[in-house]
């Protein structure tokens, strides 16, 4: 039996930069990280225990972040995707070599991150911020182990490619 | 092309977001839960209580049989099809409820 203060205690900051990542933004952060226990609280009792906890609540996370963003599109809000800075990143006014200039890989790595799709994105925040093995991807995103190798190779290739003003 | 570009990229995917969750978050989300759903109490009489009844059942079926020439009455045909439809009945519904309901 799961001590569930504890699980909040001990994942609570996991779950915000997680949702922070995937979102690319802070809008509505605590509401979603909100959402993400409720639903591990009412499934808890459910829980075999035949996949690690934290396969479980990264796969909760990933369906309220997918979640959030059906609603957005719904509610025709603007998609993070069209911020400040992604915009930067596409337009030459303020592409990620000026963002280099101002030392500013990390936003720039950010910006880029939300032109990825969410599942490109879901699977290089997985691996390289929280250190997931591909096959921990492959259970959370339900998809063979092969094809999260391909994602995750063509993602970051992707991010080069967008990046690749900055690197000169 | 910068040489170390690609470690950069790496590290700074790497880097983890500067995001923690506020001090009282946990306070605020223990007042949304609801009710712990109440522990379950094995029940542990009830594997030996099916068996007895399985047991006894069809041994008390057969003697009730016996005695009230139950094989003649059921051989009727109004009675046979009346049993059916009411067996069958019982196997849609049950068969709605544990497969299609869900």
């Amino acid at each position: 039996m799961y001590d569930f203060d504890q699980l909040v205690e001990s994942h609570q900051d996991m779950v915000f930069r997680t949702i922070a990542r995937l979102t690319g933004d802070r809008l509505g952060l605590e509401d979603m990280a909100q959402e993400v226990f409720l639903r591990l609280f009412r499934a808890l009792p459910h829980f075999r225990g035949d996949a690690q906890l934290s396969t479980f609540l990264y796969r909760i996370v990933v369906n309220v972040v997918n979640d959030e963003f059906r609603d957005r599109k719904k509610a025709r809000l603007t998609s993070p995707i069209e911020d400040e800075q992604a915009r930067g990143l596409a337009h030459s006014s303020a592409s990620p070599a000026v963002l280099a200039e101002r030392a500013q890989m990390q936003q720039a790595v950010e910006a880029g991150l939300r032109q990825l799709t969410p599942q490109d994105r879901t699977i290089l925040t997985l691996h390289y911020q929280e250190g997931r093995s591909y096959e921990e991807i492959a259970a959370v995103l339900d998809l063979p182990m092969g094809t999260v190798k391909t994602h995750l190779y063509r993602a970051r290739e992707r991010l080069k490619l967008m990046m690749k003003e900055w690197a000169r | 092309m910068k040489e170390n570009f690609e470690a950069e990229l790496d590290a700074a995917l790497r880097r983890t977001l500067d995001v923690h969750a506020p001090r009282n978050f946990r306070q605020r989300l223990m007042t949304r839960l609801p009710e712990m759903p109440a522990e379950e109490r094995p029940r542990q009489w009830r594997l030996p209580a099916l068996a007895a009844l399985v047991a006894v059942l069809p041994g008390a079926l057969a003697v009730v049989a016996l005695r009230f020439d139950l094989a003649a009455w059921l051989a009727q045909p109004s009675i046979l099809l009346a049993v059916l439809v009411l067996e069958s009945a019982i196997a849609l519904v049950w068969l709605w409820r544990t497969v299609f309901s869900r």
